[in-house]
């Protein structure tokens, strides 16, 4: 009860200071705070399909790029208010994945993570090709935040963006939390952990691994639309396998199959990455350093940051849970 | 039953009073003093003020790692060098210089994010030594909201300055890739072949310079047979040199940078296109030369800076790089970034002072007497008027040199004030 107090308060400061937080930052550590929220909702979203239904996706960009992309276009073609334009383009891209999801879930392991690769890719290549609708390799340049409905101008600004990306980063793992904990969720856990038993026992496994893939990338094309207006562009590199790489990367640092890990993950990602590269002693040698960095997290918490957390708070529990019994003696003296 | 309500009362207060038992006076004092501390942080945390005192802080969000690392390197090394130039005659305007590098990785994205970085953080409201052209256009729309200068010291996109991407805070001092083009093709009318092929990288700078070749040798009554547009951070060219070789074009033009020019240039040597065709370039940078080795002798090109021109600042200049890197030449991305330098400073004088307002108004039809010879920033469009330079790498007693063939005036080389065509 302790532990869980103290986890209460824990969860309740860092709250409060998320949403006071951008008063009391400059400008650029509001908008690195804002690309590491919408990291950390592109990270969970991989989350869902990784840690939850163990579907290896190494093209989780392809669901990025889908979402800044019609984004852009969207903003930068018609006159509809930014609030309207960014589920919009989650729903586009959860409407464009459920091909993806019916080709790919055709086949599980190495060949569903080798088939969502070459979609990404395609798409990467494909923006190259149709150069007057993606812009090519400049990509989209100009995208503003178009204010309304209602003349709502708050969230144009750099602070009320931030809030934007915040309360959709947590009504989205509101419903991701809720839906991992419904009975939908309990046969993903099945899936994840034997498909044949879970087939057996009457569920048609595939439909279930279609419907989180749709989505998965609905919520990872909800990132992407958050992105393109945060930047004010988007580029070809959104789809690039790097970005596939960098979003495991995110979801393994921060633990896989707990949703809140991988929101961790992509801030720690981002962080480590702006601040060691920052670091004038060792220059062009910080992706050394970030690679090692993700080895030893690898070796010594396999489970991520956050299964470490949760381990630390266990042994406290524990810790706590023994410590009267110690006492007993002076307790009864 | 009579005592159940009463013990699970007992047991329900327990608990609360174990919870609460953990928030102590010293906690509370502890979270109070955290509390505080946060609400203090404003006082150094915030935005960084314009100082008048001080050094003058300029900004080089650069590529330190990534495929165009190798320009990075050099906009820092020569950057490095002013620096101790500069301050040790004193300063500019009796301030020192300091220079605050940024990895933008060649990636617009992170290139955003950094230079905000540099001007909120570091108080940098000056900036040059961004590489990859598009970056440039990233940041080019975020100029105004940091009250920021930029002066391009290499970006080549002929599009940066016409309207359709010019911001007031923007001003380049270098040579674009459609002047690069220009000085090249005015170079070849007298060259017997009519059809050639084009290779290039997929983006701003490579398509920007593709297409100026194309229009300019077009005048003259020559056409590209084909273009060969190769993804950016391409490594393997064989199937492309195959595609060239078989092409029945007679001359090849690149437009590659970086690693991919390196990768390229190598490749070529392999397959022998050199000898089959000659290579024409719209940057020939010491570089490619290394990397074509022997066969690099005769390639022809558009220099953006050849370290062997003869002005009395570019051999003050190339003393001062040899002295401080022994063993090695300045590259054209030294001698670009040092033009752009001198280009601010000049600003600087003439504006008495380092404010990015009066900078603008001051860079504004601004003379320079540079390495490259007298160069003029154009008020209507804020592009460099720049010499256009030929070279021919030939073999010297020290290896290959890169000897300048034929130097075109400013206004030849130079496009129509807002526009990448000349008339």
């Amino acid at each position: 009860m302790r532990a869980r107090g103290l986890f209460i308060l824990v969860i309740a400061a860092a709250a409060a200071a998320g949403f006071g937080m951008p008063h009391l930052l400059p400008g650029y550590l509001v908008n690195i705070l804002t690309e590491a929220l919408i990291f950390g909702l592109f990270a969970m979203s991989l989350d869902l399909m990784i840690g939850y239904t163990r579907l290896e996706s190494f093209g989780h960009a392809a669901a990025y790029g889908l979402g800044a992309y019609a984004s852009a276009l969207l903003l930068l073609s018609f006159d509809i208010p930014m609030l309207i334009v960014i589920p919009m383009a989650a729903i586009i891209t959860g409407v464009v994945a459920m091909p993806i999801a019916w080709v790919c879930t055709r086949s599980t392991g190495i060949s569903f993570a080798m088939l969502t690769l070459a979609f990404a890719q395609l798409f990467y290549a494909s923006v190259y090709q149709f150069k007057d609708f993606s812009g090519g390799s400049d990509g989209i340049a100009g995208i503003a935040r178009r204010a309304g409905p209602f003349g709502i101008d708050f969230f144009q600004t750099k602070i009320g963006y931030f809030y934007l990306v915040l309360i959709i980063l947590i009504l989205s793992f509101l419903f991701c939390r809720s839906l991992v904990a419904s009975p939908f969720g309990q046969v993903l856990a099945g899936i994840r952990e034997n498909e044949v038993k879970t087939r057996t026992l009457g569920y048609n496994t595939r439909a279930y691994r279609m419907v989180i893939v749709v989505l998965a990338y609905a919520f990872g094309g909800l990132a992407g639309a958050l992105y393109a207006p945060l930047a004010g562009f988007a580029s070809p590199e959104l789809f690039f396998w790097r970005m596939s790489g960098m979003v495991l990367i995110m979801v393994i640092i921060g633990g896989r199959g707990t949703l809140v890990g991988p929101i961790l993950g992509g801030a720690v990602f981002l962080f480590l990455e702006h601040e060691l590269s920052a670091l004038p002693m060792v220059r062009e040698l910080w992706p050394l350093i970030f690679g090692s960095i993700f080895i030893a997290v690898i070796l010594f918490a396999p489970q991520g940051l956050w299964g470490l957390f949760r381990s630390w708070r266990e042994k406290r529990r524990i810790g706590v849970v023994s410590k009267p019994q110690s006492d007993a003696p002076h307790a009864a003296s | 039953m009579k005592n159940d309500k009463p013990t699970a009362k007992v047991e329900s207060g327990k608990k609360i009073d174990r919870v609460f038992r953990t928030v102590t006076r010293r906690k509370v004092l502890s979270g109070g003093i955290a509390a505080t501390a946060v609400l203090a942080a404003p006082a150094f945390l915030h935005k960084t003020a314009k100082a008048a005192t001080g050094p003058i802080k300029i900004g080089l969000p650069t590529v330190v790692t990534g495929g165009y690392a190798e320009l990075g390197s050099h906009v820092i090394r020569t950057s490095k060098l002013v620096e101790s130039m500069v301050n040790g005659s004193g300063g500019i305007l009796g301030r020192q210089i300091e220079f605050v590098v940024a990895d933008t990785q060649g990636n617009p994205a992170a290139a955003v994010r950094k230079t905000q970085e540099l001007v909120e953080r570091h108080g940098c409201h000056l900036i040059t030594g961004v590489v990859v052209s598009s970056e440039a256009r990233a940041i080019m729309p975020k100029l105004k909201e940091w009250d920021t200068l930029f002066v391009s010291h290499g970006n080549g996109d002929g599009r940066l300055t016409t309207p359709q991407f010019l911001v007031p805070n923007f001003f380049r001092a270098n040579v674009s890739a459609p002047m690069g083009a220009r000085a090249l093709a005015l170079y070849l009318k007298d060259d017997p072949a009519k059809e050639y092929i084009a290779i290039g990288s997929d983006y701003a700078w490579g398509q920007s310079s593709v297409k100026a070749f194309d229009e300019q040798i077009s005048i003259l009554g020559k056409k590209l047979v084909d273009k060969v547009m190769t993804p950016v951070g391409n490594k393997d060219y064989a199937t492309y040199i195959t595609k060239v070789m078989r092409s029945g074009a007679k001359g090849c033009y690149v437009a590659l940078q970086g690693d991919e020019a390196r990768a390229f240039y190598t490749q070529a040597t392999q397959y022998g296109l050199a000898e089959k065709m000659p290579l024409y370039t719209e940057i020939v940078s010491q570089s490619n030369i290394k990397a074509l080795g022997k066969s690099a002798a005769g390639l022809v090109g558009g220099s953006r800076y050849a370290y062997t021109q003869d002005t009395p600042q570019n051999k003050a200049f190339v003393q001062a790089f040899t002295k401080a890197h022994p063993g090695q030449l300045p590259d054209w991305t030294d001698g670009e970034i040092y033009q752009a330098l001198a280009v601010l400073f000049a600003g600087m004088k003439k504006a008495n002072s380092a404010e990015p307002d009066a900078l603008v108004e001051a860079l504004e039809d601004l003379e320079v007497t540079s390495i490259k010879g007298a160069i003029k920033i154009r008020k209507c469009d804020h592009q460099g008027m720049n010499p256009g330079i030929v070279v021919k790498v030939v073999d010297g007693p020290n290896g290959a040199v890169p000897e300048i063939v034929k130097i075109y005036s400013r206004e030849v080389a130079t496009p129509d004030c807002g526009k990448t065509t000349f008339s």
